[in-house]
């Protein structure tokens, strides 16, 4: 790293810069960092991008070390910060240049997974590097067997195109050897193009802004300020962990299937360990790797460990390298955590990662109460491709979802929200419906289905879809269709996620398993499918917080009013009973206290 | 050109798991040359992975974790 701005390690005991002074720094990056997030937004081509904002932008300082982000998707936050730097350390410090891009998307070398894609530009000011502008966003299409990426493979190379790091631009000149590479290995190269120069686009933000920082302030006033706040954001988070009870908090889960294997769950191990001022993140212990794509990578795995952590710790704690340093998660190489090649990854990020924050949270749980009940675990991933007929060109639609959070302490749990790992919205029916050629049938809160608790989960959402085309198939990377989540300190688990498809010729719904031979009704590929089909998605309430009895009646009542709960739900999973639109009070205390002995009775 | 390693064929963290990148730090671990990405990995498997599984574990680790002169 001789051609970086070396950074003094003796000054990370006091911090020089004026707090004042430190703190517009440290806004004025993050603002850049939304900036450059915006500029992605504006610039981009596909809806994943610009609507569903599937996609994170970070600062790094000269030493490779993260110094400001924006809160879009947290669950890139592994490969920001171990992604990056492999990348930057394989091409070489000594090799970059003014106006150079590397790129990669390699799984193995904690990317995510391969549709995700890091930029990272360093930032030179008077022949020396003083930090880095990155970008990481999800492609939609990377080639691959399965339109737009989203199903189940059995190795990284059914996944797509692996880019080891490699620079995309050459002192400001586009390297159009490797771009033409990459683009004829998608289905979607015009999308693709666009998107990869917004993100290029993001990164000139990135630096420019860093540069007018320094212009401001000067060099030696920005170097310190990129200790400082670094100093600062460890001293919280050390002061923040100090707080939480020494102890080893274990919870066990699994994924209920990998796609391909028949009859088989997979085994996940989680610790949290608390021992002073560091938390360690133990998976030791896990199933190997899966035999289908739902598994992790280190970035995968590392990404959860941080998001769990982050959930539980003060939210005025600013994110930065200076927080990492006291976390260690521990992701043998080798197992289903953290899989060796050529093991697939696809769904284990995307649908891992949410089962492996909730138990986390889980483990939490045994001393905090500020820990959630899990959410849905579903992001609602279904794939459509096939041919066009308006353009007579291949198309790639992945749909992202919302789901039910789990109820807290606090609060019933939020509705139709994208689950923890990331903040993504759904993309807009008349978006998807100009670009792909999809018509939308329904589009709706789903109704209880479960998570009862004295706070309820969130609900989640149902959505049907008529699909137009040729040759078309549909893949899905949907988890918990057959094993909800627990719900916590006596709240009622979450409900399943379910697809399902409708040809004309049908008289009802039909999983994938029956109508496809599936291995598993949410996770597979290439399911054939005919014009004017219809698929159906509908996303699990979270789980529940504390026992339904305790519930406020009028709270369910409510519920009961908005139509998302009938009046029998309402008695059999809250005890409340409701007659002529009013609780009745008496008649709900007997019953509740009759509901809880008998509880309590099959408990004991 | 040179042929570049694979992912595959580098050496990982003993105690992380994860690739190297500048740091890369060779302890010996119950009679075992490991390879961590830092001090603290280093720390963590002696007080906290070896006395919660046990000199056990170091069989269950990828090959690459191990010093190659093994």
């Amino acid at each position: 790293m001789n051609k970086s701005i070396s950074l003094k390690q003796d000054t990370f005991d006091t911090v020089k810069t004026d707090p004042f002074v430190l703190e517009i720094i440290r806004n004025y990056l993050t603002t850049t960092c939304e900036e450059m997030g915006t500029t992605m937004m504006r610039t981009s081509f596909s809806p994943i991008f610009n609507e569903a904002r599937d996609f994170i932008v970070v600062l790094f300082d000269a030493d490779v070390e993260l110094l400001a982000q924006v809160d879009y998707v947290p669950a890139m936050l592994g490969s920001a910060r171990h992604g990056v730097k492999l990348a930057l350390h394989e091409v070489g410090i000594e090799n970059l240049e003014p106006g150079d891009v590397i790129i990669t998307n390699d799984p193995y070398r904690s990317n995510n997974h391969i549709p995700e894609h890091i930029l990272v530009k360093p930032i030179f000011k008077n022949d020396q590097i003083v930090g880095y502008a990155g970008s990481i966003a999800h492609m939609v299409d990377v080639g691959g067997t399965v339109p737009a990426a989203f199903g189940i493979h059995e190795n990284c190379f059914q996944e797509g195109m692996r880019i080891a790091p490699v620079k995309l631009f050459k002192r400001n000149e586009q390297q159009d050897d490797i771009l033409k590479l990459i683009l004829a290995n998608t289905r979607t190269p015009e999308f693709s193009y666009g998107d990869f120069m917004a993100m290029v686009g993001a990164l000139g933000r990135g630096e420019k802004r860093i540069h007018d920082l320094i212009d401001r302030y000067g060099l030696d006033t920005y170097l310190q300020a990129c200790l400082d706040m670094k100093t600062v954001s460890e001293r919280l988070m050390r002061k923040q962990i100090a707080e939480w009870p020494d102890g080893v908090y274990a919870v066990d889960d699994c994924f209920e299937s990998d796609g391909v294997t028949p009859n088989r769950n997979w085994q996940l191990k989680s610790k949290v360990v608390i021992r002073g001022e560091e938390v360690i993140i133990d998976l030791t212990g896990s199933d190997e790797p899966a035999n289908g794509s739902m598994a992790m990578n280190y970035g995968s795995s590392s990404s959860a460990g941080y998001e769990a952590v982050f959930q539980m710790a003060d939210r005025d704690i600013p994110i930065n390298e200076g927080c990492y340093r006291c976390i260690t998660v521990i992701s043998p190489y080798g197992s289903l955590t953290n899989v060796n090649y050529p093991h697939a990854t696809m769904a284990g990020n995307t649908e891992g990662q949410p089962v492996l924050i909730d138990m986390l949270l889980r483990g939490f749980a045994q001393f905090s109460e500020d820990a959630p009940a899990p959410d849905g675990n579903c992001c609602g991933l279904l794939a459509l491709g096939g041919i066009d007929e308006r353009t007579n060109l291949p198309f790639a639609f992945l749909n992202l979802e919302g789901t039910g959070w789990g109820g807290s302490k606090y609060a019933d749990g939020n509705s139709v929200q994208f689950s923890k790992l990331a903040n993504c919205s759904t993309q807009s029916i008349e978006v998807v419906e100009t670009r792909y050629p999809i018509t939308h049938v329904s589009f709706e809160i789903q109704p209880f289905r479960g998570g009862a608790g004295e706070h309820r989960g969130g609900f989640g959402s149902k959505r049907v879809m008529r699909v137009y085309g040729k040759e078309l198939v549909a893949s899905s990377s949907i988890s918990r269709c057959t094993m909800p989540a627990p719900g916590l300190n006596g709240g009622s688990s979450s409900s399943v996620n379910v697809i399902a498809f409708k040809s004309p010729s049908d008289a009802d719904w039909r999983l994938a398993t029956d109508k496809f031979g599936t291995v598993a009704p949410g996770l597979f590929s290439n399911a054939p499918l005919k014009p004017e089909d219809e698929v159906m998605i509908i996303t699990g309430n979270g789980a529940g917080y504390g026992s339904p009895f305790d519930r406020d009646a009028d709270a369910v009542l409510s519920d009961v009013a908005d139509e998302l709960l009938s009046v029998d739900q309402a008695k059999d999973e809250f005890g409340v009973v409701i007659e002529n639109g009013r609780v009745d009070v008496s008649a709900t205390a007997a019953l509740r206290k009759e509901m809880k002995s008998s509880l309590e009775g099959a408990v004991s | 050109m040179k042929r570049p390693l694979e992912v595959y064929e580098r050496p990982h963290c003993a105690t992380c798991g994860q690739l190297f990148t500048w740091s890369q730090v060779t302890e010996e671990k119950e009679g075992r040359k490991l390879r961590f990405c830092s001090t603290n990995c280093a720390k963590i498997f002696s007080d906290y992975l070896i006395p919660t599984y046990g000199p056990g574990l170091l069989n269950t680790l990828d090959k690459s974790v191990f010093e190659t002169s093994e």
